[in-house]
């Protein structure tokens, strides 16, 4: 793979949000900033698509599977910050911090979206404007799993 | 060499040695005036007028040489899948979303169409497909090492005499080859060659490569008539496509909403 | 470095969007249960690529993918069968695809073999 992680990093590292990714709709007619997520689970899909990006994932729970789905920037601006379209693999083990959105469904805005596998913060371009200015810095609460 | 600098050489290989290039009927109607030309002598593909696109729905109809009846060479799976497609009356074509037309139904889809020359690409304008607009890169570039699927691809294009040569690779999945649903991968590989020979006629022929759905490559082709002093119009495909609300699957759900998990 | 399951799934050839929609109607994330004729249920997840008409995949991609050892499609019939050597024991998988249109809802459902065991599943694209 020619995107490293690190190379990810440093590219996010010390930008700040861009007003160019704010959503094609109201974000706070659809999430509740008040309503914080932190999720872990493995990617099951992704809709690489305008205006916004989706991805799914499975989430285990204690009387089964959960399906989140999750909303982040479009693809051109994620594309200008190093992601590509097999930056989520399916199958990757995630976590994502964002919120939920304001009918309490299953659903989100990732504001950050980090690999389990090594706690590296990916830029989810989200809309909400309570961001991590610093992409780069120590993810908290994450043991890398290898 | 890049691999698909070898895929086009070969795929132009193919067309010369399998296709019988047509010159355009000679038609008893219309003027037929010369091919207009840049200052450097380029052929120019525009002027002021537009281009008719002809509504080509079925591909299966315009193979060079083929007999009436005759379809393109499917895989066992891409003919399942056409039929399947015809079943229903092509009810799931992803142009009848507003999706824009990729690859060779963009010159065959409904409503006008005009180029735009600008040295180092070439763009042709769509008014249907929905507004949409599809950029040659003239520049001798070759195709990215590992393109992102998108629903035109990416094209290069480079002039041999007086005829365009475009070679494109990286479509994704998400058009059929025309309306009458014959399906496509996104291996598919598309060279297409374009001449004026007469400022009122666009020659258009297109050769399909594709080894995930088709066994060999085919060859399409078709006339196209210019309008001088014609302008595009404003067809925003999305503003009210009733069709979309409305659709249900092969299992009467809608066909934009997910079941709920069992 | 990237992770490890990216390098898996560049090895295998896949990639993040097999979003097929009008490609290939095996291709593509799929998830659903394998149910037991004692009524166990196992959740699985599958992923199927095809490159020139062959299909292939992983069954749960990750962490603990496993590769599918054999994955064929009977056109005629839309039957589906895939072979996959589970850590439980050799998995066959044979059923039907339908709702064949659908970008959100085809269906693959049918019935499977593990050792002696056999039992129902059913996936829906995801």
């Amino acid at each position: 793979m020619k995107t490293t992680l690190t190379a990810l990093a440093t590219l996010t590292a010390g930008l700040l949000f861009s007003t160019h990714s704010l959503a094609h709709h109201s974000f706070a007619a659809e999430f509740d900033a008040d309503k914080k997520l932190d999720i872990a689970g493995v990617v099951t899909k992704v809709e690489w698509t305008n205006p916004h990006t989706y991805f799914w994932i499975e989430v285990e729970g204690k009387e089964g599977v959960d399906v989140w789905g999750f909303e982040m920037g479009s693809p051109n601006g994620l594309m200008r910050r190093g992601w590509t379209k097999d930056t989520l693999a399916i199958g990757t083990e995630v976590i994502v911090r964002g919120t939920q959105a304001r009918d309490g469904s299953t659903r989100g805005n990732a504001q950050a979206v980090i690999l389990a596998d090594t706690c590296t913060r990916l830029f989810a371009g989200t809309s909400q404007r309570d961001f991590v200015e610093d992409e780069s810095a120590k993810v908290e609460g994450c043991t890398p799993k290898q | 060499m890049s691999k698909y600098l070898k895929l086009s050489l070969l795929g132009a290989a193919i067309v010369a040695a399998s296709t019988t290039l047509a010159q355009p009927p000679a038609r008893e109607e219309g003027p037929r005036t010369p091919t207009p030309r840049l200052a450097d002598g380029t052929v120019d593909l525009n002027g002021h007028g537009i281009w008719e696109l002809p509504y080509i729905t079925d591909f299966a109809t315009r193979m060079v040489g083929a007999q009436k009846g005759d379809q393109p060479p499917m895989l066992p799976w891409s003919k399942a899948l056409w039929e399947y497609n015809r079943s229903n009356d092509v009810k799931y074509d992803p142009e009848g979303f507003c999706l824009p037309p990729g690859g060779p139904r963009s010159m065959g889809t409904p409503y006008p169409a005009e180029f735009v020359q600008q040295g180092d690409r070439i763009l042709i304008i769509f008014e249907g497909g929905g507004h949409v607009w599809r950029e040659i890169h003239m520049d001798g570039r070759e195709h990215p090492e590992d393109v992102n699927p998108t629903y035109f691809g990416h094209s290069v294009g480079r002039w041999e005499g007086d005829t365009l040569v475009i070679d494109t690779v990286g479509y994704n999945e998400k058009t059929w080859i025309d309306f009458n649903g014959h399906v496509h991968s996104d291996q598919m590989h598309t060279i297409e060659r374009i001449t004026r020979p007469f400022k009122e006629v666009l020659h258009y022929e297109a050769t399909i490569e594709d080894p995930g759905a088709y066994s060999a490559p085919w060859t399409v082709a078709w006339d196209i008539e210019w309008t001088d002093g014609a302008e595009l119009q404003d067809y925003i495909c999305q503003e009210n496509n009733i069709w979309l609300v409305e659709l249900k699957d092969d299992l009467g759900h809608p066909f934009f909403e997910k079941m709920e998990a069992p | 470095m990237f992770s490890r399951i990216a390098i898996f799934f560049a090895c295998l050839g896949l990639s993040a969007l097999l979003w097929a929609q009008t490609g290939h109607p095996a291709k593509g994330s799929w998830s659903g249960n394998l149910t037991s004729a004692s009524g166990e249920v196992t959740r699985l997840r599958l992923l199927i690529d095809d490159h020139n008409g062959e299909l292939s995949g992983a069954v749960n991609p990750g962490r603990n993918a496993v590769e599918m050892s054999k994955v064929t499609l009977d056109a005629a019939t839309w039957t589906l069968t895939i072979n996959a050597k589970m850590p439980e024991g050799d998995v066959v998988l044979t059923g039907k695809l339908s709702n064949l249109g659908s970008w959100l809802n085809r269906k693959y459902v049918g019935t499977y073999k593990q050792g002696s065991a056999t039992g129902n599943f059913d996936f829906t694209i995801n």
